[in-house]
């Protein structure tokens, strides 16, 4: 199955405006103490090859969840019950252990949150960068440790040769990411999953790390989800954008369909409730009281329902099927935007 | 000094010793160096600045958490900078909190909640129904419910787990409370929830904060008076919308230029500090400690230290370009 993908690929460069991945109802699910608890449902999603789709949500909404599942590193109790992830149209959620590792760090990379707990604090930088290049693209000792050598330059750490002898610990937050980054990117991946990749750092540190991550991005014409939960980062770096809540994808649409004309209650809550430079400075600042659902909660309804202030009967009852708008713009609600403008 | 004045910080300074090499020569981490602020009785200071700039030192030194190397810290014109820790406890129970920046290993995992209220008022030796009487009380204030006084820690998710953290440094109802990035662990949502739930707080008990943050829009929304601080030192000051509308100093207009903003449409252009530079220079060079990474920067930058001056009414700033 991995070389029919290979070939795919080959059929894929010609066809560049082909979906590079296509996510298709997918649902996960945990096993806990004999319950099951659906962390995931209806998931549907495409990336093309070269855009930035942006995952916005809080902690608890799926986000992570979801890259996890299309990745295959679920943790033990979670399972995939239904879906499909088309990667370059090859179904890689049947793709067997060994084919699934070939295919992560080569094809799909992924840069974790906290930069000091994705590196062993055990080995230096250079055994990381060499075990996954010598992995994926084979080469002597000599051609792994060229490779990681150039891919430090690229990120922009100073004195490569002499630095990736060092341990993680010598390296600063932002320096770590950049080691992350440099191991993800080594291989040439054509998707990249950054999650959260700027949470954890000071916010000069911030811009420049997604201004490196920007810079690679047009270099390689790599696709990238980026997931965060900062509206700004979205702002400045996506094309497209997802919004989840409670395990759904509440709204889908460009960056400027979701930043200026949301059509969702909870996109609309989260713009007034973040704080913004262009923004005055208002008496109380606007928030969406409550807190998001558990999943223990058995939900009938809309995820948002309890903290909706549009909320009505039949939100508690039904679950809302898809808005679509222009443009492949899309909202997860019993109404339409121009109905909430009215309200 | 006038009478509205709570806290009153003196050329405080607080250096760590580390030994290194063979010859083990010691050497200090001047993480605090040379503080001057005044806190005012009802009001926010917000203390802005990266990690590893002294913020959350400073902090902690004003409420005694660490002993200090040298400088004055008073407390309501009493001197509490050279109080030995049996003296400052007392004081420090009765009026000054801290409301700490995780509130996942803020919290003890294995206490309930009603354990980890009564804590400071036990230390005061108040009995058992007074505690549990506060501790609702607060838990309300809050917006937790009595319920919540058995749960433990981990039933809770961060923003209540922040409002646990909340009610607890006011139990022994303080006058002054550090805020130690109380909100940067926390979700988009949840943040507005906390900041809202402050300001409330502020107002109907009369509290002061010292609200550290690296998110300048955060800090200016709390404050009434903004402090820049670069690696050990206040590099700006001044009334917070002086200071976020008209920025001074090289090191504030950057810290502002970084914030990711959601409607505006410019880039960002690359920073560069590095953040080696943080800490090795300040030891190490004589002159302004920005001058390294400072576009502006001079040869007589690198030579002699700024130091902090009045350039507008209410705005203080620490740069030879004024």
């Amino acid at each position: 199955m991995y070389f029919e993908l290979l070939q795919n690929q080959e059929a894929g460069r010609e066809k560049a405006m082909d979906k590079l991945m296509e996510v298709n109802n997918l649902k996960t699910i945990f096993r806990l103490n004999g319950k099951v608890l659906t962390a995931i449902q209806d998931i549907n999603f495409e990336i093309y090859p070269g855009e930035v789709l942006g995952v916005v949500g809080e902690s608890g909404s799926g986000k992570s969840l979801t890259m996890k599942s299309i990745m295959g590193i679920l943790p033990e109790n979670a399972m995939i019950e239904k879906g499909k992830v088309l990667y370059k149209g090859v179904n890689i959620l049947n793709l067997k252990e060994r084919e699934k590792r070939k295919l992560r760090g080569k094809e799909i990379s992924m840069i974790f949150q906290d930069p000091m707990t994705a590196l062993n604090p055990l080995r230096t930088v250079e055994y990381h960068l060499k075990e996954v290049i010598s992995r994926h693209q084979g080469g002597g000792k000599l051609y792994s440790r060229e490779k990681a050598i150039e891919m430090l330059k690229k990120v922009g750490i100073r004195n490569a040769e002499e630095r990736m002898k060092q341990y993680p610990h010598e390296f600063s937050g932002g320096m770590r990411q950049r080691v992350l980054i440099a191991m993800a990117l080594s291989c040439e991946p054509s998707l990249l999953i950054a999650d959260e990749p700027v949470t954890a750092l000071d916010v000069t540190t911030q811009v420049q790390i997604l201004n490196l991550l920007k810079k690679l991005q047009t270099e390689h014409q790599m696709a990238t989800i980026l997931i965060t939960h900062d509206l700004g980062v979205t702002s400045d770096m996506c094309t497209r954008v997802i919004i989840m809540y409670g395990g759904h994808i509440m709204e889908e649409g460009t960056k400027n369909q979701i930043i200026f004309h949301p059509n969702h209650p909870y996109t609309r809550a989260l713009l007034r409730s973040s704080m913004d430079r262009e923004k005055g400075v208002a008496k109380r600042l606007y928030t969406i009281e409550g807190y998001p659902p558990s999943l223990y909660e058995h939900l009938q309804g809309c995820p948002f329902e309890k903290r909706c202030r549009f909320a009505s009967e039949k939100c508690r009852n039904e679950v809302p099927e898809y808005q679509y708008y222009e443009d492949g713009h899309r909202t997860l609600c019993h109404f339409r935007g121009e109905k909430l403008d009215e309200r | 000094m006038k009478d509205d004045v709570l806290i009153s910080v003196k050329n405080l300074k607080k250096y760590f010793p580390v030994r290194r090499g063979i010859l083990k020569e010691k050497k200090y981490i001047k993480a605090v160096d040379g503080v001057c602020i005044d806190i005012h009785k009802g009001e926010t200071f917000g203390l802005v600045g990266e990690s590893g700039c002294g913020k959350s030192t400073l902090g902690k030194c004003i409420i005694r958490m660490y002993d200090i190397t040298s400088g004055e810290i008073y407390f309501k014109n009493k001197e509490i900078g050279k109080l030995k820790s049996s003296e400052i406890k007392s004081s420090r129970n009765n009026s000054m909190q801290i409301v700490f920046q995780d509130p996942y290993s803020a919290l003890d995992p294995s206490w309930t909640v009603a354990k980890i209220l009564s804590e400071p008022l036990i230390q005061k030796g108040a009995s058992n129904k007074e505690c549990m009487e506060r501790g609702k009380y607060l838990l309300n204030k809050v917006g937790m419910t009595e319920m919540d006084m058995e749960r433990r820690p981990y039933e809770f998710s961060g923003g209540q787990r922040q409002r646990i953290g909340i009610a607890r440094a006011l139990m022994s109802n303080p006058e002054f409370v550090v805020c130690d990035e109380p909100i940067s662990a926390l979700d988009v949502s949840v943040q507005a929830q906390v900041i809202n739930l402050l300001k409330d707080l502020q107002e109907e008990f009369g509290l002061t904060y010292l609200f550290a943050s690296h998110d300048l829009s955060i800090v200016r929304y709390m404050s009434d008076w903004i402090g820049v601080m670069y690696s050990g030192k206040i590099v700006e000051s001044g009334y917070s919308d002086k200071v976020y509308k008209n920025p001074l100093h090289p090191y504030t207009k950057i810290l502002l230029d970084a914030i990711p903003s959601i409607y505006s449409e410019k880039r960002k252009k690359d920073i560069t500090i590095s953040p080696e530079n943080l800490d090795n220079f300040s030891n190490v060079y004589e002159g302004c400690p920005f001058a390294y990474s400072c576009e502006y920067a001079k040869e007589h930058c690198k030579e002699g230290k700024p130091l902090l001056q009045e350039v507008q009414s209410g705005h203080f700033v620490a740069c030879f370009h004024y």
